[in-house]
């Protein structure tokens, strides 16, 4: 095949031209490479000559990155994004989680070899999912375990009461929606339930859920997660997305419309990913740095091992299905 | 006006009352008056005159009937004493005080009866003889007792009815008295009332009066700790402005650095990893050339190294990596020099090794402004400079450098998309000039005449405090220069900031 014999192409985006020589020279031979100095030339290049990882600076005069890889995921969905940034504000983050769909933020200064890691993964999950990511929404079939008249489940974590009453308001009739208020009471309501959706506070009991959807996401990778916060940072957000690979992130006071187009689109995308297992290293998570000593504890051995035993039902109940 | 209208109907109700009373007053007068129209003494008085009158009557018609029949001379003197008695005592009824005339017609007519009948006795009585007994009979057959009982009686009577009225008269003055009392009471209630309520009042007042002192003491204190608070805010909302300026400075000025610091490193990363092969070509072209220089190497020891090398030269391609290499490195320098300049020109715009007043070129402040703002502006804004030599001026150059920020800041934010910033510099007698002229979106004559009110912004909520301009025309204003600002909506604007030369000496100390 044409495909298999090509060299990977990749798109590299920046305003100043060192950036691209430097890439140019730490690339080359590995892949078909292109570059642009701008969004807008990026833009006409795609349109000629689809590509299979795009790596975009963020700051750029006219067109921010952002926006840019959001007009790039319409013209070239297949395309996975990675935003190079150097300093980004916390709109910027959720806009680009939201609508640009980011494979991973990286910071500049960059390291060589992180950069070339998440390019390569980068690389190999176009190239798994290419021909599923270019039809993106075949015919629309239920996912088997699904066949039943049952409303799809989600969850809602959150230590604050208030939450999933007024989520189950808003969604109730379509969904039904399970609360917890602690990551075991949430691993307990993932065992009993089949959900394929996770609403989440970054913080809940002052424990980040991050290393939590990280390893749910490692494990279970049709899961879906969307963040729903109010101490949003930017820190923290780019964190979610490269290591918990968070679907949608929400800001609170939460909103009716956004709240329901959000969760509706989470469990879209769950059913894609539930029914296409090739998709799946499109969002493969980032394994963290070695923890630092000192920092907050990971979720213990025991809730891992029960996240593991919990793929081993699901893919169990999926096999017997 | 409203005490006016008070006091006027005060007065007219005062009038009223002043009315009330007289006529109550009349009215009691009026009855007392009627009740005391009857008078004891005149009446007793009258009753004597009567009395008199008929006992002088009596002893007259005794005295000529002692004499009737006795044929004894009348003593004449005795006689004529009697009967001017008599006459007096007829004539005080009709004259006098106690006179009995014109009270009733029934009384006059019976004094009219009785003074015909006691003139005819009294004529009678003064020329009869004691011989006459014929007349004598007459004398005393004549009826003035009679006459005189229906005097008393007519009088009695008239008395009776007088007395009757003033006794309903009476009735009525208790009647009126009565009613005046219970009105009075009223009034007194009323009065009473009034006081309490005066009272009350007067000791609220003087409750107030003796607390007002502490209220004033207390509100003085809630109005200087709400001052204080406002200050506090105003410190706090000033400084917060500040703080976005820096953050959003902070964001510019780290992309500027990590974007050279990004590839800088890349590249460093790229060189020492292409050591590598070159180190192994050297390595094996020396090796190669020891053996060619060696007496004892055999020739195909010899072609084998020549071609591992000519191998590795293929492979790594040095001419070319080289060049790579010196382009990436010379990237790299590029990168830091430029990492050099902004963080020196950051140390030249904060001026925090400088003293607060110190002699400053605006040119190099205005320069480093640039070079801070320039991420937000790069590929959209052109900036133009017209730069004249200027004078060192004496001012705070962190804070003038603020300035210069914050109005290329704003001159940015007013483009829309693509523009032209010019920056010009002008050097006057005892001061420096520079004029910031955007090609943005300007503004209407109401905004501009409240741009440097603090808290005015034209920007929606939560991207601007409205600040920014008030803290540069403070800036300015403390320094003794002067801003001035023209603008025409869709065209642009142009802030002209004007700074003196020299400080005045009190505000260097």
């Amino acid at each position: 095949m044409n495909v298999a014999v090509q060299k990977p192409r990749v798109l590299f985006v920046d305003d100043e031209p060192r950036v691209l020589t430097s890439m140019k020279m730490l690339f080359r031979g590995a892949y078909e490479m292109h570059f642009a100095e701008s969004g807008q030339q990026a833009i006409d290049m795609l349109k000629t000559q689809p590509v299979d990882v795009i790596v975009s600076d963020q700051r750029m005069p006219g067109m921010s990155g952002f926006e840019f890889l959001r007009a790039a995921r319409d013209i070239n969905p297949h395309a996975m994004r990675i935003l190079l940034t150097g300093y980004s504000d916390l709109n910027a983050i959720i806009g680009s989680v939201n609508e640009g769909e980011i494979f991973r933020f990286v910071n500049k200064p960059w390291a060589n070899d992180v950069l070339s890691s998440t390019v390569a993964n980068a690389v190999s999950a176009a190239r798994a999912s290419f021909a599923v990511a270019q039809h993106p929404e075949p015919a629309h079939q239920p996912h088997a375990s699904q066949t039943g008249s049952e409303k799809p489940a989600m969850l809602v974590l959150d230590d604050d009461a208030k939450v999933l009453p007024r989520v189950q308001a808003i969604l109730g009739e379509a969904y039904r929606v399970f609360g917890a208020r602690t990551m075991d009471e949430a691993v307990e309501c993932l065992e009993r339930e089949h959900i394929g959706v996770v609403v989440s506070e970054t913080r809940v009991q002052n424990q980040p859920v991050v290393s939590l959807i990280s390893l749910l996401k490692q494990h279970q990778p049709q899961l879906v997660t969307v963040i729903l916060t109010e101490r949003a940072d930017a820190g923290a957000a780019i964190e979610l997305i490269n290591q918990g690979q968070i679907y949608r992130l929400m800001t609170k006071p939460l909103q009716e419309v956004t709240c329901r187009i959000m969760v509706n689109s989470a469990h879209r995308h769950h059913q894609q990913l539930a029914r296409t297992p090739e998709l799946h290293q499109r969002y493969e998570v980032e394994q963290p740095a070695a923890p630092p000593p000192g920092a907050a504890a990971p979720p213990t051995v025991g809730l891992l091992d029960r996240i593991r035993s919990l793929r081993n039902w699901v893919t169990g109940r999926a096999a017997s299905a | 006006m409203a005490t006016n209208r008070n006091r006027e109907r005060e007065s007219s109700v005062l009038q009223n009352i002043t009315i009330a009373a007289m006529v109550a007053i009349s009215l009691l007068a009026y009855l007392v008056f009627k009740t005391l129209s009857v008078d004891q003494s005149l009446h007793q008085q009258r009753l004597g005159a009567l009395r008199t009158v008929g006992s002088l009557d009596l002893e007259i018609t005794r005295l000529y009937f002692g004499v009737l029949g006795q044929d004894i001379g009348i003593n004449p003197e005795e006689k004529e004493e009697l009967r001017l008695d008599l006459a007096r005592a007829v004539n005080a009824l009709q004259e006098g005080p106690q006179a009995l005339v014109d009270l009733t017609p029934e009384l006059d007519a019976a004094m009219q009866a009785f003074y015909e009948t006691a003139g005819t006795k009294i004529n009678i009585a003064a020329e009869v003889k004691a011989s006459e007994s014929e007349r004598l009979k007459t004398l005393i057959s004549l009826p003035t007792a009679a006459r005189l009982a229906a005097i008393e009686q007519a009088y009695q009577s008239w008395y009776q009815s007088k007395n009757d009225d003033a006794n309903s008269y009476r009735v009525a003055l208790v009647a009126y008295t009565a009613l005046l009392l219970i009105a009075l009471a009223y009034l007194g209630y009323r009065l009473r009332m009034s006081y309490y309520a005066l009272d009350k009042a007067n000791a609220g007042l003087l409750e107030a009066n003796r607390t007002l002192e502490s209220q004033v003491q207390v509100r003085t204190k809630d109005l200087t700790l709400a001052l204080h608070n406002l200050k506090e805010s105003q410190a706090q909302l000033i400084q917060s402005e500040k703080m976005a300026s820096l953050g959003q400075m902070v964001a510019g000025v780290a992309h500027e650095i990590n974007t050279p610091l990004g590839y800088a490193r890349s590249n460093a990363g790229i060189v020492r990893s292409s050591l590598g092969g070159i180190r192994e070509l050297c390595e094996s072209q020396g090796r190669a050339l020891g053996l060619l220089g060696a007496a004892n190497s055999s020739e195909e020891d010899i072609a084998g190294a020549l071609a591992q090398a000519e191998e590795l030269r293929q492979s790594v391609q040095p001419e070319e990596l080289m060049g790579d290499l010196d382009n990436l490195l010379g990237d790299t320098d590029h990168g830091l020099v430029q990492i050099a300049d902004l963080v020196s020109s950051l140390k030249d715009f904060s001026r925090v090794d400088r003293s607060r007043n110190d002699l400053f070129d605006l040119n190099a402040g205005i320069d480093s402004a640039l070079k801070i703002c320039n991420s937000q502006m790069k590929g959209r804004v052109d900036v133009v400079r017209y730069f004249s030599k200027l004078p060192e001026i004496e001012c705070s150059p962190s804070q003038v450098n603020q300035v210069f920020l914050n109005l290329i800041n704003n001159a940015a934010q007013a483009i829309d998309g693509e523009g032209v910033i010019t920056i010009e510099t002008l050097a006057e007698k005892n001061a420096v000039v520079v004029k910031i002229t955007d090609t943005g979106c300007g503004m209407s004559e109401d905004v501009k005449k409240r741009i440097f009110e603090p808290f005015y912004t034209t920007k929606p909520v939560g991207q601007g405090t409205g600040l920014g301009l008030s803290i540069v025309f403070r800036i300015i204003e403390e320094h003794g220069g002067k801003i001035s600002v023209s603008s025409k909506p869709g065209e642009g604007t142009t802030f002209s900031v004007q700074l003196p030369l020299k400080q005045p000496l009190a505000a260097a100390a």
